[in-house]
């Protein structure tokens, strides 16, 4: 009796998640095999929609995109998260402050946000030319030069997101005994020193989550490219989701979009699946 | 207890999820119409949709202001998937072959050829609403306002350069001679001023200076490309000319619009449809349009703008059309333009009048309705047109002007996208 309750509890979500999830996931699996503009019936063509893609430049200009900017973003966001988790720990006053400051990013919408740094990255009147010229510098063009754009976006979304990832490795530096510490300190060891051998081990774990949902994420980048540059100069900011979009739902080319996103399915699965292999190399279990 | 709860909850979504319809009186007829000015919902119930609902008892309207972007993909997902979001629909040129080719709407030449005449309209802009893109096709929305590309120019920096204001007479010659005197390249950024802004592939702007010079972008039955025509290259090259020879222009900026980089004051003019016109309403400086200068082949103006449609599923298409002849024939009063976000209408009483004439943004608006007696308007909207102008024209066109390629080249990467895209559009219409 207490399980068919149970079960009637579950219906709801159970349903949401076939209508929403699984339905829509195994439909493109079938649609990437069709040729299907909206409101047309699909037509079944085989491997073309793949077949082409390969054949493509532009998807493979698209997937060098992505992977670039997922190698520009990962490391330094969690870098930048780590650092800010390792600042923030500190039992200062005022600090309750420096965490609402960091975590901000996170919870402003990335339209605006992302509206306000194409201001901020504007070679002409943008803030950050107009800083980096007190130290000498002449900043380059960040959004219309092809070689800086991608990694402005990035710079940007590691400004947007380091919050998040910040309160993850604040809970893991919490969940630390203080007593290896504080045996390290009376042995004489340094601060760089119980950081590298005590503290990075035991947040390895988080770290390696950290890792994944950061990569994963990296992928899926979408609003920068959409908002700040559509995807120019070029094409040198396009990636996998907004190429995805444009192709659904400015083409209409659904068929297409499908072949695509299981091509992205695929390359986040490998990647991830890597990960999760390197994972015994490095994250210490207790 | 435990099972009334559960069932409780089961049901409470679904209570929560069922609408209401609205209620009419017998006899009436219910339509709905979509709109995408939502800053003027307001005026629209009470300058458009109230006097017609007096005026036609039987008919009770329902409007919907949905936000433009949103606007946009909803229906064109509905048109996608055969669905509706009601019974007339305002549609924007850019998307709305996408829109004829699936027949979302029904063609109103039958009820326009009825009802309405020529002599009354700006029929130069009718082709765009057209299935097909072509003359010969049938008449998908009744068109309501057009817009063309317009010679926006800051008149403070034209004053301070001394030169004279841009007129009809003005060629691409005088807009170069323009352009020069209104350049400045001053060290300090904040001071540097440019003599024009280019549109860099967005069609705003550059499908009017190639067609203007002599080149085209589509052969004329707009089944290939016409990118490598030497008469093609010949206008691209002086329009990349303006950045990377003559400096009058500053390199494209895929950050910002252009009526953004407009609203700097640091250019001199800008090449734009006319609709920047709204974004210039709170500008710091003083300014004005022009028509488009005169090229080799005359003055060629993309034409573009909004129109109504009846969409197919519609139960009363002769109301609706009631609906559809009552917009597109609003007689002049102050502030009606405003409905349609400042652009000209395409009703030559209301065009004429000084209500569209004088009012807000001010500007030389005679200059661009004068377009019509002397200019001559084309299309360049193919199925899958977005698909070879963002993956090809953009990006390449961005490349040109920035120096990164060379014309010859970039025109042949966007020739090669443009007859791949048409190509695969014929095999799988």
């Amino acid at each position: 009796m207490k399980s068919r309750a149970a079960y009637l509890y579950l219906l709801p979500i159970l349903i949401g998640l076939t209508v929403f999830t699984v339905g829509p996931v195994l439909a493109s699996l079938g649609l990437s095999f069709t040729h299907y503009e909206m409101g047309e019936a699909p037509k079944f063509i085989g491997i073309a929609n793949y077949s082409e893609l390969l054949h493509s430049d532009l998807f493979w200009r698209v997937v060098q995109n992505t992977c670039y900017y997922v190698i520009l973003y990962v490391p330094v966001s969690i870098i930048a998260s780590l650092s800010l988790a390792l600042l923030i720990e500190k039992r200062v006053s005022g600090i309750g402050f420096f965490r609402t400051v960091y975590f901000l990013p996170v919870v402003t919408s990335i339209v605006a946000a992302a509206i306000i740094w194409s201001w901020v990255y504007n070679s002409d009147v943008g803030l950050l030319n107009y800083l980096l010229s007190f130290i000498g510098i002449d900043g380059p063009k960040w959004l219309q030069d092809p070689h800086w754009a991608l990694p402005a976006i990035a710079m940007m979304s590691v400004w947007k997101n380091a919050g998040y990832n910040m309160m993850i490795f604040l809970a893991g530096l919490s969940s630390i005994p203080k007593d290896y510490h504080e045996a390290a300190r009376l042995d004489g060891s340094g601060a760089w020193n119980r950081f590298r051998h005590i503290t990075l081990p035991l947040l390895s774990p988080v770290t390696f989550f950290v890792l994944v949902v950061t990569t994963i994420g990296a992928f899926q980048v979408f609003e920068q490219t959409f908002v700040m540059t559509n995807g120019g100069p070029g094409v040198s900011t396009l990636t996998l989701s907004y190429y995805i979009w444009q192709m659904a739902f400015k083409f209409f080319n659904l068929g297409g979009a499908s072949a695509v996103g299981y091509v992205f399915f695929v390359l986040v699965l490998a990647v991830t699946a890597l990960q999760f292999l390197a994972r015994r190399r490095w994250v210490f279990q207790q | 207890m435990r099972y009334f709860s559960t069932v409780l909850v089961l049901a409470l979504p679904l209570l929560f999820g069922c609408g209401h319809e609205q209620s009419v009186a017998p006899g009436t007829v219910h339509l709905k119409l979509v709109h995408f000015y939502l800053d003027q919902k307001d005026a629209w119930q009470h300058d458009v949709v109230d006097p017609f609902m007096k005026a036609h008892p039987k008919i009770d309207v329902e409007v919907e202001a949905i936000p433009y972007g949103l606007y946009t993909a909803k229906i064109e997902s509905a048109a996608a998937s055969g669905s509706s979001i009601g019974d007339v629909v305002v549609i924007d040129d850019w998307f709305g072959q996408e829109l004829f080719q699936r027949n979302y709407t029904i063609p109103l030449d039958s009820f326009f050829h009825r009802d309405l005449n020529d002599s009354d309209f700006f029929t130069q802009f009718f082709t765009v609403w057209r299935k097909g893109n072509v003359a010969t096709g049938p008449l998908m929305a009744m068109p309501a306002s057009g817009g063309v590309t317009a010679l926006f120019y800051n008149k403070d920096l034209f004053d301070k350069a001394g030169v004279k204001y841009p007129d009809s007479t003005w060629t691409y010659a005088d807009l170069l001679n323009a352009a020069r005197k209104l350049t400045n390249n001053d060290a300090d950024p904040a001071k540097k001023t440019w003599g024009i802004l280019l549109d860099d592939g967005n069609f705003t702007g550059i499908d009017t200076y190639i067609y203007s010079n002599g080149g085209k972008i589509l052969t004329d039955d707009k089944m290939h490309s016409a990118m490598m025509e030497p008469a093609t290259l010949a206008a691209m090259q002086s329009y990349v000319d303006l950045v990377q020879k003559e400096h009058v222009a500053p390199p494209p900026d895929p950050s910002q619009m252009l009526e953004q980089q407009f609203l700097l004051g640091h250019a001199g003019m800008m090449l734009h449809i006319d609709y920047a016109k709204t974004a210039l309403a709170h500008a710091t400086f003083r300014w004005d349009v022009a028509a488009p200068p005169r090229g080799s082949a005359g003055l060629m103006d993309r034409q573009n703008g909004q129109a109504f449609g009846i969409v197919r599923t519609c139960p009363e298409p002769d109301s609706a059309w009631e609906l559809i002849k009552w917009i597109v024939t609003l007689p002049p009063k102050r502030g009606i333009n405003r409905l349609f976000s400042s652009a000209m209408p395409l009703y030559k009483p209301l065009a004429y009048s000084s209500d569209f004439l004088d009012g807000a943004p001010k500007c030389n608006r005679r200059s661009l309705l004068d377009i019509n007696n002397y200019g001559h308007l084309f299309t360049l909207i193919t199925p899958g047109w977005q698909e070879w102008r963002d993956h090809g024209f953009i990006p390449n066109m961005q490349d040109m002007l920035a120096g990164r390629t060379s014309v010859h080249d970039g025109c042949a990467a966007i020739d090669k996208m443009i007859n791949e895209v048409l190509a695969r559009n014929r095999t799988n219409p």
